[in-house]
């Protein structure tokens, strides 16, 4: 008995992770360019989806290799993000913050229209980078694929923190999203580091997407579901912070497989966002404590 | 010229004379068009209005938005449905009471997400509308679950059955008129002007001791029952409720129906809703084409009209006349 | 100027389109079909195979100068595999284009959504969805043509039965095709001596399946059964060999094609469904009245649109050729008398199976045109 508690722990642990992983990507790209622009981006989770299907495509469907279509992955999602950033810049200042969610909005669903005319609108896969057979520990299992999704977002979001903490570039995103006046002022390019919040961000949605895709498949419309766990996540753990938005996104992890594992996946959302709404009520800042929305927008819709 | 001036003055009138005249207008329009399939499209028209004019209400006169009016439509849909189809209740008694469902659950859930603002108010009404969807996918007992809810009875008093779409367009539009002219007036009432104060300064008419937090709740379940209506008669003329019925996917198409007419625009909400009849019209059978036109609009009208299309274009006039006279 | 000049074009279209149209009443007025197929979203390929075929078919009867004279011309609109969609489109097809037929919807939860507004507006409708459910109860002018799940469950459980699987897990999709399904499997259940030790539903929007599945793995059933479409077979068969399940997985019809197996790639292999013969195609065996049918329109969708059609491209051409047969046998497009001609249908061998219509039978197809197939070396093949 106690065994068979041992190995729904460890099961739990596992998914949660692999889980936990997938949203973490999402979640601090969120947290990146809300950082960077006080913006929301639902468009997130189409970095995800693009990358996705162009490997899908290339290296699945046309043989390319696997390094090739990884790259190709990665330019298109860095253009669509470059792109993106200058639709949500364009007129930042006169612009509510709503007015600029409705613009991602807007993004995101002509991302998915887009996207079925391109490709199609089924789902597609590629395989797995070390094969399906299960690796098991005790009687849990964990598929190796899991492995490079836990491995491959750890890697990236390590090396994004350090990258924040230790160069003088990301030290220049950090002084803008504090004050972007003051850092105007030191000489900082503004644009230059909202242009590379979008590109960071995207890349890592892009590497979500080429490491979830074998486990998970993906669709032309799978995007925004992501995208909105991803940013119930950085909500979770507090806007605008990076440890928060990895918290958020194991915490959500953790609940919904919990309630898959003891009651029934159909009910797997509920408690994610009952919990959303009672942390936006309780701690508004989040878990962790992020930030406020800076100064350059005003919240009113209707006030130009 | 006496008689344009009183109505000036008096807002109500001038309301109650606009509207009327509109009333009028669209009561006369099957009898001169005959009728045809386009009927169909204007009882649609009238139906979606109603959540048009709720969220229009909400943003013009509160600023914000929120994405809960899907949600709000769908409990009043399936709230009447369930009332009429299992209960056995007459059509018009079950769109009632289930707005008092919509007004309580509204008053509920706006009691504590309005003390929020901005996109923090946006996602956390987006996650009440998730909830919502769950709830109506899961409760299969009583909502028929993702199949949804067949056999709703159309809308009727007395024994007496909307069946031709003539029917359904001579019940309706007088009540979404009705809404509308209620509309207008809680807009330009005392109510109406303390809600743009706040909007303007919180804290400050906080400080006249004018109760805030009474006044946002106040207009938002008004603006949800706005949703509730709209959704019992979309359930009484289909005849079928899906969870679609309030998706995310409806949310952002009412607010597109503002980015169109206006965000604070009642009358622009309702010219929104025929653009988005006649393109879900026009559209159907191109979803992905939709999705596409329907995005790039939405960025393309937010990015040089903020405030909507429609009241964007008034202004570029006004300028151009203005521009012209000097 | 311009206005005026785009005037005069519109004018000389219109009067262009005038006479073309009077020159077509002159061979009799077209029929009219309407087609509410799903094209857009994750069971797009089941309309598009439906679409193709319809085409192609339709194309056939007018180079061969009509039904009794009358060209056929098809109306299409996509559902999106949305319900809600699915009901205004037929309200379209039958207040608007006035069509005098309908064949589809696909997916099972448009089938049983749209059977309402079809009833009052009593147009024939030939159903192509895969559940008992469209047809189930009843009403006057509604078919429907391939295998449903009340024919597929009762043939699993012989298979199942037959293998000494008697203890089963069954897991659903929450939509009408999950739910048709479960509603069988239940149903028929304890008639068949097979117990469900397992049973629960999943939603289709679930990204990790292995959780459940590992609650499958840990009862004592003998057998997995998965109610599930479009997308879903493919992660439930990944995700049951992700976890290390070695019970038999047994699938529904809606698992029966190449995109699925192209999802699950090696994963696939011995994994069980049971459906309509027209997979088997070329393993038939020769005296079977279906398998020339069935070659000679897998080479003609072949040769037309270059890749393999599938049994939703298979159910369309069926519905067509019942309906087109019975407007033929009616004389006319008069609904009455063409819902008596496809009653009277018998014994039409078709793609999906062998038709015999009746007045107190609307889904035309017994459990002799089901079969049950395995995977082995990539492809579908049936047991013996």
């Amino acid at each position: 008995m106690s065994s068979m508690i041992l190995v729904d722990l460890i099961q739990i642990v596992m998914t949660t992770l692999t889980v936990g992983s997938m949203y973490a990507l999402v979640a601090v790209g969120v947290s990146l360019i809300y950082n960077a622009t006080g913006v929301i981006n639902f468009a997130q989770g189409e970095f995800v989806m693009l990358s996705g299907m162009t490997v899908a495509s290339l290296y699945g469907t046309l043989g390319w290799p696997l390094p090739a279509a990884v790259a190709a992955a990665l330019v298109v999602v860095v253009l669509y993000a470059a792109l993106l950033m200058a639709i949500t810049s364009a007129f930042a200042a006169r612009i509510s913050l709503i007015g600029v969610l409705i613009i991602t909005i807007g993004a995101s669903i002509a991302t998915q229209g887009a996207a079925a005319r391109i490709w199609d609108s089924d789902t597609h896969r590629f395989p797995p980078f070390s094969g399906d057979d299960p690796i098991r520990i005790l009687d849990a299992t964990i598929t190796p694929q899991a492995l490079w999704i836990i491995g491959v977002s750890a890697i990236c979001i390590a090396g994004l923190i350090w990258f924040m903490r230790s160069t003088i570039t990301g030290k220049a995103m950090r002084a803008c999203a504090l004050d972007k006046a003051a850092a105007t002022m030191v000489g900082i390019p503004v644009r230059t580091t909202i242009l590379l919040s979008f590109v960071l961000s995207g890349l890592l949605g892009a590497a979500g997407g080429i490491v979830t895709t074998p486990l998970t498949t993906i669709d032309a419309n799978g995007g925004m579901l992501l995208a909105i766990k991803g940013f119930t996540a950085a909500m979770l753990g507090g806007m605008g912070s990076i440890p928060g938005a990895l918290l958020g996104a194991l915490l959500i992890a953790l609940v919904e497989t919990t309630t898959v594992t003891f009651a029934s996946g159909a009910y797997k959302e509920l408690p994610t966002f009952t919990i959303i709404i009672l942390v936006l009520l309780l701690l508004p800042r989040g878990l962790v404590g992020g930030r406020h929305e800076t100064g350059l927008h005003h919240d009113d819709l209707t006030r130009t | 010229m006496s008689v344009v001036a009183t109505l000036n003055k008096n807002p109500v009138r001038r309301n109650t004379a606009q509207v009327g005249l509109f009333l009028i207008a669209m009561l006369l329009v099957p009898v001169v068009f005959g009728t045809g399939y386009y009927l169909n499209m204007m009882i649609f028209i009238a139906i979606l209005a109603l959540p048009a004019l709720g969220l229009s209400l909400l943003s013009g006169l509160a600023g914000q938005l929120a994405i809960s009016h899907g949600a709000f439509f769908a409990i009043g849909a399936y709230g009447s449905a369930i009332l009429s189809a299992r209960a056995g209740l007459s059509p018009v008694l079950s769109t009632l009471l289930a707005q008092i469902l919509v007004a309580v659950i509204a008053a509920g859930i706006g009691a504590v997400v309005l003390r929020l603002r901005s996109h923090y108010l946006a996602i956390a009404t987006l996650s009440f509308a998730i909830i919502v969807e769950l709830v109506i996918e899961e409760w299969r007992g009583m909502t028929g679950g993702m199949q949804g809810m067949l056999g709703i009875p159309p809308m009727g008093l007395f024994g007496y059955e909307a069946s031709s779409d003539v029917q359904f367009y001579y019940v309706y539009w007088p009540i979404t008129a009705l809404m509308l002219l209620f509309a207008l007036n809680l807009a330009s009432s005392r109510i109406g002007r303390a809600l743009r104060a706040i909007r303007e300064g919180e804290p400050i008419v906080s400080s006249l001791g004018i109760h805030t937090a009474g006044y946002k709740t106040g207009i938002y379940v008004v603006s949800s029952v706005f949703a509730g209506i709209g959704g019992a008669l979309y359930a009484h003329f289909v005849g079928f409720v899906t969870p679609a019925t309030g998706s995310i996917m409806f949310a952002i198409e009412i607010i597109m129906v503002l980015a169109l007419g206006g965000f604070d625009r009642l009358w622009g909400a309702l010219i929104g809703v025929a653009l988005i009849t006649l393109l879900n019209e026009y559209a159907l059978g191109f979803a992905d084409y939709k999705k596409i036109i329907l995005g790039v609009t939405l960025i393309a009208v937010m990015l040089v009209f903020p405030r909507g299309l429609l009241p964007g274009l008034i202004d570029l006039a006004r300028h151009r006349r203005i521009a012209r006279a000097a | 100027m311009k206005s005026a000049r785009i005037v005069a074009a519109l004018a000389a279209t219109s009067t262009a389109a005038l006479i073309a149209g009077s020159a077509l009443a002159q061979d009799g007025d077209p029929i009219k079909l309407g087609a509410p197929l799903i094209l857009s979203g994750p069971g797009a390929f089941a309309g598009e195979a439906s679409k193709r075929t319809l085409d192609m078919l339709v194309e056939d009867v007018n180079a061969a100068g009509g039904i009794d004279g009358r060209p056929v011309e098809m109306v299409y609109y996509d559902t999106e595999g949305k319900p809600d969609v699915a009901v205004r489109v037929v309200n379209r097809l039958v207040k608007s284009d006035r069509v005098d037929a309908v064949l589809g919807p696909i997916a099972s939860w448009e089938a049983v959504a749209v059977k309402q507004a079809l009833e009052r507006a009593g147009v024939p409708t030939l159903m192509l969805s895969a559940t008992r459910a469209s047809v189930d109860p009843q009403s006057d002018c509604m078919f429907k043509l391939p295998v449903d799940d009340a024919i597929v469950v009762a043939r699993l459980y012989e298979y199942a039965k037959a293998q000494g699987w008697t203890k089963v897990a069954v897991i659903s999709s929450q939509d009408g095709f999950g739910d048709g399904g479960h509603r069988e499997l239940v149903g028929q259940a304890e008639a068949a001596g097979i117990e469900i030790v397992f049973d629960e539903q999943f939603s289709m929007e679930e990204t990790d399946l292995a959780p459940l599945l590992n609650k499958v793995k840990r009862s004592d059933a003998q057998a997995l059964i998965n109610w599930s479409s479009s997308r879903a077979p493919v992660i439930v068969t990944n995700t049951y060999r992700q976890v290390g399940m070695e019970i038999p997985l047994i699938h529904s019809h809606a698992a029966l094609s190449p995109a699925v197996l192209k999802g699950t790639g090696e994963n696939g292999e011995g994994m069980f469904a049971a459906g309509a013969k027209f997979e088997a195609g070329d393993s038939l065996s020769d005296d079977d009245p279906q398998k020339p049918v069935i070659q000679q329109y897998r080479t003609a969708y072949e040769a037309k649109f270059g890749d393999a059609p599938n049994q939703f491209g298979a159910g369309a051409y069926d519905a067509f050729k019942v309906l087109t047969a019975a407007i033929d046998a009616a004389d006319g497009t008069d609904a009455d008398a063409v819902c008596s001609a496809i009653e009277a249908t018998d014994g039409y061998v078709g793609l999906g199976g062998i038709y015999s219509y009746a007045d107190d039978d609307h889904a035309g197809l017994g459990t002799d045109s089901v079969v049950v197939y395995t995977v082995s070396g990539g492809n579908w093949q049936v047991t013996r």
